[in-house]
């Protein structure tokens, strides 16, 4: 066989392949099968299975296939309207913790990774690291660890008792101890995205903006805002989507008196074993993480991003 | 008149920029230039307010602007890389330093953009991501016009643009400098942007300022053996003996056998080599030039319209070139691995220091 005619075999198997399971069996479409086999097993799986349940008529714990009910529905949508019951107290916690997650986590990172990518030269390294160390450790140990500072007779009561004073509000199962506890444990999901954005962010325009009279507010309002605006839209997704599914911080922080959707789910499918009333929330949760997820993010022009670096 | 005296920029133990004395007039276009890593664009950086000097001052027609910030300064940089806002369209690039410093708006953008030669109509409203390099630099250039700065700072922006381009854009930055009346500072390790558009050079080498002067001056006069040979592409041949007779110098070099008068200018150090720039010189079959040695044809490369002989005397490792029209060499029938002449006129000598 001649070069030219291997050449041209070659090309019309390619061109052949292109279309049909053919080509989802070559490269590049075989690349990704690993990933989605786990994705079809670890996420599809389940979701169908949380939506099947939720469908299911109360305390079973075996998808019954000939009773299909929306009584869980009701009785969830029906107390959020009503106001009865939890789920509307419930629904403001989540969506309060979140939102005042993301504002603070921003209001704290932004600063912070304009030093890190614009200004701190020195020790900037040092800085990182002290900021993913704490990603090593356990949500849940960190969580404790901030129990343990707060609840009666713990290390915050021994400090104030120094200082004389034996009567204060305990800090702990408020909602405002939640929101310390998630603005703690995702603020490294807002400050690295915008840390990034800010070093994306070419020396030069920042001196240009400078050489032709733009005063420090100017340069922050018309030039650094809207050029790390991609970092805060992506932070504020991740720090809000992961605040709306926050457990642990709240079960912990909130100690069983103020309950977040995620925490509710839990006791839902663990203390009071009721799996389609977990399950009808927990597809309520993930239409509201989808919903603003999709508002988030629409509020940038992904493809522009994506075509900046060309 | 923008002034610097004594101005200083060290990093660490390394001194970029060593106490510069500048001075360029009013509506000047001055150049700085040298190799990488001269210390022109720390210098550039310093005037533009980017860069604290270590030492030293800057003066603008008597005011000392030393401590000014960038945005205080009458002086607006072109970078290098243009840094336009990706983020805006060219309008709003061109109306952001007006917004900044108060100017009317009014109908300048379009004004402007006729001024660096782009259509309003079809360009003003592109986002800046959107433009070629060429484009680019031309909105660089009218933004940087946009508050009418006293003095234009430019980096090298020309450095990345094509080979015709670059040209182009050479010429009409010459003519918008002499259109506004406008002082230019243009730094470059460029000879061909230097020479075609300065009315005044500063060549700078290891942070020092080591001749000024007019690009016509210093081309004929060359200070140094390095400006000689930066300033165009030059054979040097060391001297080994020089000594003054009547306005000129009576010098010898050993590969040269031959001792030969050369006006030099007096009052300036000892010469210690001969340069000759290639395109003054030829080679031929037989020694009919005033000065001359025998050569080996190493290589001949053509280049447009003229070829670059590469030759090397027979008992020396130096190489030497010739840069002749191509039918002038052609003419000769001398071919590569031939021995012959590399030779030149005594008037297109020029004697330099070390």
């Amino acid at each position: 066989m001649s070069t030219l005619q291997r050449l041209r075999t070659r090309l019309d198997r390619s061109g052949a392949s292109e279309s049909g399971l053919a080509g989802l069996l070559a490269p590049p479409g075989i690349l990704l099968i690993p990933m989605s086999l786990l994705l079809l097993v670890m996420f599809v799986g389940p979701m169908v299975a949380i939506v099947v349940f939720s469908f299911q008529t109360g305390n079973s714990i075996v998808a019954n296939p000939l009773e299909w009910s929306i009584a869980t529905y009701e009785e969830v949508i029906g107390g959020m309207i009503s106001g009865e019951g939890v789920y509307g107290d419930v629904l403001v916690n989540t969506v309060a913790v979140s939102i005042t997650t993301t504002a603070l986590t921003l209001v704290v990172s932004y600063p912070a990774a304009y030093a890190l990518a614009r200004r701190i030269k020195r020790y900037k390294l040092v800085f990182l690291m002290l900021l993913i160390i704490p990603l090593f450790t356990s949500v849940n140990i960190r969580v404790f660890g901030w129990a343990l500072f707060l609840v009666q007779n713990g290390v915050l009561d021994s400090i104030v008792g120094l200082f004389g004073v034996e009567e204060y509000a305990s800090l702990m199962y408020r909602r405002s101890t939640i929101i310390l506890g998630t603005t703690y444990v995702y603020l490294p999901f807002m400050l690295f995205p915008v840390y990034l954005s800010m070093l994306s962010i070419e020396d030069a325009t920042i001196e240009a903006a400078q050489d032709l009279g733009a005063s420090n507010y100017t340069l922050f309002r018309r030039i650094l805002l809207p050029l790390s605006k991609p970092g805060i839209v992506i932070g504020s997704l991740f720090v809000f989507v992961l605040s709306l599914g926050a457990n642990v911080e709240a079960e912990i922080l909130g100690g069983g008196s103020i309950f977040t959707i995620a925490s509710n789910i839990q006791y839902s499918f663990g203390y009071s074993q009721n799996w389609p009333l977990g399950s009808t929330q927990a597809v309520g949760l993930l239409i509201i993480t989808v919903v603003s997820g999709i508002v988030i993010l629409r509020t940038i022009d992904l493809r522009a991003i994506a075509e900046r670096g060309d | 008149m923008l002034q610097s005296t004594n101005l200083r920029a060290e990093y660490g133990s390394l001194v970029a920029v060593n106490d510069i004395d500048l001075q360029i007039e009013t509506g000047e276009f001055a150049t700085i230039v040298g190799p990488s890593g001269c210390g022109k664009t720390t210098l550039l950086r310093m005037l533009a307010g980017h860069q604290e000097p270590t030492a030293g001052r800057i003066e603008l027609n008597g005011v000392d602007i030393t401590d000014a910030e960038p945005q205080n300064r009458p002086t607006s940089l072109v970078f290098q890389s243009w840094a336009l806002f990706p983020h805006m369209t060219v309008r709003e690039n061109i109306e952001f330093p007006m917004q900044n410093n108060g100017v009317e708006v009014g109908d300048r953008v379009e004004e402007l953009l006729r001024q660096v030669r782009l259509d309003p109509d079809v360009h003003a409203d592109k986002k800046a991501t959107e433009l070629s390099g060429g484009q680019k630099q031309r909105v660089a250039l009218a933004r940087s016009l946009a508050y009418e700065p006293d003095i234009l700072l430019l980096d090298e922006p020309l450095a990345s643009l094509d080979y015709v381009l670059r040209k182009r854009l050479q010429r009409e930055l010459a003519d918008l400098n002499e259109e506004l009346g406008m002082t230019f500072i243009y730094v470059t390790h460029s000879l061909e942007s230097a020479l075609l558009m300065s009315d005044k050079l500063f060549v700078l080498e290891n942070g020092n300022i080591i001749q000024t002067g007019s690009p016509e001056d210093i081309y004929r006069a060359p200070n140094t053996k390095f400006i000689a040979e930066f300033m165009g592409d030059a054979n040097a041949f060391e001297l080994d003996g020089a000594t003054e007779r009547d306005g000129s110098y009576e010098v010898h070099a050993a590969i040269l056998d031959q001792t030969t008068t050369v006006p030099y200018e007096h009052g300036r150090d000892t010469p210690a080599y001969l340069v000759v720039r290639y395109d003054d010189t030829t080679v031929g079959t037989e020694l009919v030039d005033d000065l001359g040695l025998e050569v080996v044809i190493e290589n001949v490369l053509v280049r447009g319209n003229t070829v670059l002989i590469e030759c090397q005397p027979p008992d020396d490792d130096e190489e030497y070139v010739a840069e002749m029209p191509v039918d002038a060499f052609r003419a000769t029938g001398i071919e590569k691995g031939n021995t012959a002449y590399l030779q030149w006129d005594v008037s297109k000598s020029i004697l330099v220091p070390e």
